[in-house]
């Protein structure tokens, strides 16, 4: 009996949540009644004792009673056992769950860091390019300017013929340009690939691990329940002191409800 | 009855009644048999179950506004207190009124019976019943519920539990405590305050008085008391509900009762000791007066036993003193009394209806399946 009496009391030490002097004002209870937990230990054992002397006066045997004795104590056990159980499922639900949180934290932050870089490297390709062009630009207009210079035409006359050469070598500049940026694109072409693909994973990975996480989360609402205390119905006790009268009762309340429902239907 | 802890987490209100409706998807029902308790009141509905569970939530129920709302709440519908809380976001229902359910226009009576089935159905989901048990339900209805309210309650709750009864909500509270004679049950809600004769057998309807004084009657006097005496102080009828559950009282207050109302958005303390004390106490006579005819219209033999077992039940009976004040107004009418407030007032009900739940045969129930 010391193991049960022990498994009792760890039993109703788990059954029991804190609470605040608040929450239960809020409840509408006012006052509570204490029962130390030895006292609820020692008055199931006697209850259990008495029951077992009092079922089987005048039948037992000293075997019968061991085996009765073991009998609940197994089923007790056996309850125990199984909230245990419940108890753990829902831990290892909540380790899960936290689990997947941080993965999808770090999921966040990766595909965040994938999507900067990608997006700073294109922003820094053009940037490049914009610059190399106007200072391209800027010594092509020099050179033609100072080759003409150098044939003495650099009047007023020749402004106008400077600038239609320089337009039309810039056109075909253009053109060469845009063959390069294909040519520069291209040889990113790979690492861009490499870093889509790379998204297009961790975009995969997020949505799974986000959907894994619904699931959890609604596998955790999904409590099995609390078992009622009764296996079967019950029904008045037959040593009620008010027995014959709650029997009057019970079969006027369930002909006032047959009533009900006659007239409903 | 003693205020005794559930054995588990408490439940949310925003548990959404699907997922713990006991008979959603269950097949095999032959592992046990919860018995439930359901005090489905104006204010609060009450819930008390063989498996430990004892919860209660506000009788309101919140549908999203828009596509936003329903976005931020992740949820499709909010009950008690959190729809409360959250009632900018949400059409919000009170189902119902007076102890029953409301019947407006055939928009409202349909809105108004959808919210009372997701209340009901939260209420018996609070219950945390396991899928492969029965689950038995006693529902206190107000002594004087049409019939037309008991077949709404029956409807709603047929879809939630395997096997529902009505009984009065008064008689409930008295089968609870075991004082099935000669005493007098007084249960003050919010919408209607219930008065049950019980003499060894069922009450009938001339046992039972039903009056609409109760919480709301109150809220509405206080409110209509502090718009005069507090001037220019901003305040809804759920600051003033809120106010009166904390401080209401009708006997030995001492000290001055101050709360702060905000006058053009800024805070400022008034006293509304006189107003609240006035307030709470327009009660005791329309009640002490509903005692004396049921205790007039009784067994002259016995009249002194009802006397002498007035039983003070329900939400509305935590005003302070208000066991005194009953006591006080029946000496003066009835030539004395005595009154006795239950431990629990607002599991009073939800408690009885259990106890008549574990009570009742099995054929009895079977044959209302």
């Amino acid at each position: 009996m010391g193991k049960l009496t022990n498994k009792l009391q760890e039993a109703v030490k788990k059954l029991s949540y804190s609470t605040t002097v608040d929450q239960l004002k809020r409840k509408g209870i006012q006052k509570v009644n204490v029962v130390g937990l030895d006292r609820i230990v020692a008055l199931i054992e006697a209850a259990v004792h008495r029951t077992l002397k009092a079922r089987m006066a005048g039948l037992e045997t000293a075997e019968m009673c061991g085996e009765i004795a073991g009998q609940t104590r197994d089923e007790f056990l056996r309850l125990l056992h199984s909230n245990e159980s419940l108890e753990k499922a829902h831990q290892e639900m909540h380790g899960e769950k936290s689990a997947l949180e941080e993965q999808v934290a770090l999921l966040r932050t990766e595909l965040q860091t994938v999507q900067g870089k990608l997006a700073s490297r294109e922003s820094q390709l053009a940037r490049e390019a914009k610059v190399q062009a106007a200072e391209e630009d800027q010594h092509l207009h020099e050179e033609i300017h100072g080759l003409l210079a150098q044939r003495g035409m650099d009047d007023e006359r020749t402004r106008g013929l400077v600038q239609e050469v320089f337009g039309l070598v810039r056109g075909h500049l253009e053109v060469e340009r845009t063959r390069v940026t294909e040519a520069r694109r291209k040889e990113y072409q790979t690492e861009v690939e490499l870093l889509n693909r790379r998204l297009a994973k961790l975009n995969g990975a997020l949505a799974a691990t986000e959907d894994q996480l619904q699931r959890v989360m609604k596998a955790k609402t999904l409590h099995p329940g609390l078992p009622s205390v009764y296996k079967k119905v019950q029904g008045l006790d037959s040593h009620d002191s008010l027995f014959a009268k709650k029997t009057e009762l019970m079969e006027s309340i369930f002909e006032a409800n047959l009533r009900l429902r006659r007239e409903i239907a | 009855m003693s205020g005794n802890m559930d054995t588990s987490e408490p439940a949310g209100a925003d548990q959404t009644p699907m997922e713990g409706s006991a008979v959603e998807g269950a097949t095999d029902k032959e592992h046990g048999v919860l018995y439930v308790g359901v005090d489905m009141g104006t204010s609060r509905t009450s819930v008390s179950a063989s498996n430990g569970v004892r919860e209660t939530l506000a009788s309101v129920v919140g549908y999203p506004k828009d596509v936003v709302a329903r976005k931020l709440l992740k949820r499709d519908v909010v009950f008690g207190d959190e729809a409360l809380e959250k009632r900018l976001s949400l059409n919000l229902y009170r189902p119902l009124e007076h102890g029953v359910l409301k019947s407006g226009d055939e928009h409202d009576g349909d809105k108004n019976l959808e919210a009372a089935n997701a209340l009901l159905r939260a209420a018996v989901a609070m219950c945390r019943a396991r899928k492969d048990e029965l689950v038995y339900a006693v529902i206190g209805v107000p002594a004087q519920a049409s019939i037309h309210n008991k077949r709404s309650i029956i409807d709603v709750a047929r879809e939630s539990v395997d096997s529902v009864m009505l009984c009065s909500e008064p008689f409930a509270v008295a089968y609870g405590l075991d004082m099935l004679e000669d005493a007098l049950v007084i249960d003050i809600g919010a919408g209607t305050t219930d008065l049950c004769r019980m003499h060894g057998t069922m009450p009938e309807d001339s046992d039972q008085i039903t009056l609409t004084y109760a919480g709301d009657f109150v809220d509405r006097e206080l409110s209509a008391a502090l718009e005069q005496s507090c001037e220019g102080a901003q305040f809804t009828l759920g600051m003033v509900k809120a106010t009166k559950e904390k401080y209401s009282f009708v006997h030995g207050q001492e000290e001055p009762v101050i709360v702060d109302f905000p006058v053009a958005g800024k805070p400022q303390p008034f006293d509304i000791t006189k107003d609240l004390l006035e307030s709470c106490k327009k009660v005791v006579p329309p009640i002490v007066e509903a005692l004396g005819r049921l205790v007039g219209s009784f067994d002259p033999e016995f009249q002194h036993k009802l006397r002498s077992r007035v039983l003070l039940a329900g939400g509305g009976s935590q005003i302070r003193g208000l066991d005194r004040a009953i006591e006080d107004e029946m000496k003066t009418t009835l030539g004395g009394g005595t009154v006795i407030r239950i431990e629990e007032p607002i599991y009073g009900g939800a408690n009885g209806a259990l106890k008549i739940a574990h009570d009742m045969p099995e054929d009895f129930w079977e044959k209302l399946k």
